[in-house]
């Protein structure tokens, strides 16, 4: 008998208990942000710029609107607080409903904020349990509010845009994708985060490079090409298109593009005493897919092999040019080869790697890789 | 023994009992705790902390064949005499409460940060404690079955953590044996509580059918968690990197948070789903074994009244539970609690062979 009324009792506090009375929402009243952009506030700029007091932050955010019969199909808000989480919290004193911050997919940092360092400003998305570690990361130059405020035309939204540039780009094209999880590692002692660039152009909004970070602070920016030597040197696997033009005694014998795959890199370390030298191995494969009508792949036999030779070519002399920018005006690893360093010695470079004067004093070679894999459907 | 309580339950069983005692929601801040001594080599401490776990099998069997037709309470009385057996039961019933209370608290932690964060914790704390008391009251045979039936869940849902590996980097793991020997052997130490469990042989070494295969259950049991804790400490250290899983409460969880999968957006909801059953197993089999060692204790008849003894074992988790006034708090004492481990699981069956030596030397065993 015991045992029924406990069984019946045990239902019932089950049925009336779980998570539909106290977690119950309903969703027509839950604001979903569908992109963030986190910025200086305009009175803290000049003062962050000179590392002075503690600065405000705004953060604007794209809220679809999800009830029928609305003039706009979203909202944009904007609210200030001593840290993203304080600025969240605002939100109730403007905007109605239950805001819910687990479901953005793009976070825009404002440059000057990315320069001041944002350590600070994304502990509230590494500390919220409902939040994805998933969501992507770029900066804007000038301000990511202004970002979000441009027009969009084709999209339902700028977050919806973006967010379609900026999930998984290296599949597309050599802008690295970096997600909140990939900063949050990347900041580890030999490490360092990239982020896309967003450029905001007669109100259209592109990317136009990679910013390159010191940790938490961003220290400078590569345009398209260097980005493009940037994710091979990385290791990073993407894909995009890249011209070549093969001359021989001034003439041009034969000019194209092929689509590119960066198959990742091979590094080798050499250490003589306390140099070290790298190379690094970039494979690269690819298919033609344009070059000058009147050449013939049956006729010109080695055609074949002088295109590889040339973007290998090419891609090297970029690289090199890359690498020699990074150790001379960036000053810090952003090709992620210290971690192969502290791969052996750990503990003797663990302090060292991350010091002036290290990256810039390695010894770094680039070799290329090309496979043509395909020519199309043409001779 | 065909009693409601003490149904015998086969050796195949004993594994997946063994293996639901020890392997719970803990293994998700296990790369966290044992990096924290053992850095890189956080692996190597796991593998080697698993030899405590064995050592505690190879005792507890040796005592169940020393007095192969006594349960655990008959066999404490028989050493000790009635007032210090007594004591020793209750000790072992308080350490039950006590231990399970923690991973319970824990577990609704878990529960509220991810899933229901507005509702209490007493209505999450008593929906577990319903669970082990429902399951504990169909008896041994009956936990044997769901042991069985969520290993094989919990195996599925480990492959599931395979998915962040499109983010390691190898490097993360080198060089190996940097941390030395000191730091290996404190991860070692930590990681020896998360085996926690294998003590409840104790109990459940009567209640299986065939005694002579308890040793090798026993063995395979502990390699099957050593492996699972080991593959999640790898891929831990191979996703975060030690550095970034020092940042973390719970890396195993956080772990689903940066695959990406087309489809299905947010994979760690449907893993804890999963994993509210699985990792509910701890507590449900210990539970059962302290409520069973309660009854015995009381002499009282079990097929009538164990779930008297059942509901005053998950009464008094469900209190403790409520005592430690944050999950860091109740992290803290979990580590004190895994103190306990060592005391019930090695330093219980060694009294016991000391004082069956003392008593009857080596004429006790069969």
């Amino acid at each position: 008998m015991f045992k029924k009324l406990l069984l019946v009792f045990v239902i019932v506090f089950l049925v009336f208990s779980i998570s539909g009375c106290w977690d119950y929402r309903d969703v027509n009243k839950v604001s979903f942000p569908a992109t963030g952009a986190y910025d200086l506030h305009e009175s803290s700029i000049a003062a962050a710029r000179q590392n002075q007091g503690e600065p405000l932050v705004d953060l604007t955010v794209i809220i679809p609107n999800l009830a029928q019969d609305v003039k706009k199909p979203f909202r944009i808000e904007r609210t200030t607080g001593i840290l993203i989480g304080n600025a969240r919290g605002q939100k109730p004193y403007s905007s109605p409903g239950t805001y819910s911050a687990g479901v953005a997919a793009v976070i825009i940092l404002g440059e000057d904020l990315a320069r001041a360092g944002i350590n600070n400003m994304v502990e509230a998305l590494f500390r919220g349990a409902q939040i994805p570690k998933t969501e992507n990361f770029a900066v804007a130059e000038g301000r990511g509010e202004d970002v979000l405020r441009a027009p969009i035309k084709d999209y339902s939204n700028m977050g919806e845009y973006l967010k379609g540039v900026l999930k998984q780009s290296e599949k597309r094209s050599f802008i690295p994708s970096t997600t909140l999880y990939q900063f949050g590692v990347n900041r580890a002692p030999g490490k360092n985060p990239i982020m896309p660039l967003l450029t905001l152009k007669n109100q259209k909004v592109e990317v136009t490079g990679t910013a390159i970070f010191k940790k938490d602070k961003m220290i400078g920016k590569a345009n398209l090409d260097e980005s493009r030597s940037l994710v091979m040197l990385r290791g990073i696997e993407a894909s995009g298109n890249i011209p070549y033009i093969i001359k021989k005694d001034g003439q041009i014998l034969d000019k194209g593009s092929v689509d590119v795959c960066c198959g990742g890199r091979k590094v080798k370390m050499d250490c003589n005493g306390d140099k070290f030298s790298y190379l690094i191995t970039v494979y690269l494969k690819g298919s033609l897919i344009e070059h000058e009508f009147n050449k013939n792949f049956i006729q010109n036999p080695d055609l074949h092999k002088m295109i590889e030779n040339q973007i290998a070519a090419d891609t090297k002399s970029d690289c090199m040019k890359f690498i020699e920018k990074m150790q001379q005006e960036y000053k810090v690893d952003c090709i992620d080869i210290n971690k192969y360093i502290l791969a052996k010695w750990r503990k003797e470079f663990q302090n060292q790697v991350d010091q002036s004067g290290f990256i810039e004093n390695l010894d770094i070679k680039v070799k290329v890789k090309m496979k043509l894999k395909n020519v199309g459907e043409l001779t | 023994m065909k009693d409601k309580t003490g149904s015998m339950i086969s050796s195949k069983q004993l594994i997946f009992v063994i293996i639901g005692a020890q392997f719970g929601l803990g293994v998700f801040s296990l790369p966290r705790v044992v990096s924290e001594y053992a850095g890189k080599d956080a692996w190597i401490a796991v593998i080697l902390s698993a030899i405590i776990p064995i050592i505690s099998l190879y005792l507890i069997e040796r005592l169940g064949k020393r007095m192969p037709d006594q349960n655990f309470i008959q066999m404490t009385t028989a050493l000790f005499g009635k007032y210090i057996g007594s004591f020793l039961i209750i000790l072992f019933i308080a350490y039950v409460i006590a231990f399970e209370s923690l991973v319970v608290r824990i577990y609704a932690e878990v529960t509220k940060l991810y899933l229901l964060p507005k509702t209490p914790l007493t209505v999450v704390l008593l929906m577990y404690i319903f669970t082990i008391i429902y399951i504990g009251s169909k008896g041994a045979r009956v936990l044997g079955r769901i042991n069985e039936f969520m290993f094989y869940l919990l195996l599925l849902s480990f492959m599931f953590l395979l998915l962040p590996l499109g983010q390691s980097d190898y490097t993360n793991l080198l060089p190996v044996g940097e941390s030395g020997l000191k730091g290996i052997a404190q991860g070692a130490f930590t990681s020896a509580y998360y085996f926690a469990g294998t003590e409840i042989l104790l109990v459940f070494y009567t209640l299986v059918n065939k005694k002579e295969e308890v040793m090798k259950a026993g063995l395979t049991a502990i390699g099957i968690v050593t492996a699972l804790f080991c593959a999640m400490v790898i891929i831990g250290e191979l996703v975060f990197g030690t550095y970034g899983l020092q940042k973390i409460i719970w890396p195993g969880l956080v772990l689903l948070k940066v695959a990406q999968i087309p489809v299905i957006e947010r994979l760690e909801f449907i893993f804890l789903f999963v994993w509210l059953g699985t990792g509910a197993r701890p507590t449900i089999n210990m539970g059962f074994a302290a409520s069973l060692s309660l009854s015995q204790l009381l002499r009282i008849d079990e097929q009538k009244y164990h779930i008297y003894s059942l509901v005053f074992v998950g009464l008094g988790i469900f209190i403790l539970a409520l005592l430690p006034h944050d999950v860091l708090a109740a992290f803290k004492l979990a580590e004190y609690a895994g103190y306990g481990f060592f005391v019930m699981g090695v330093g219980y069956p060694l009294l016991y062979h000391l004082a069956a030596f003392w008593r009857g030397g080596v004429r006790m065993y069969v």
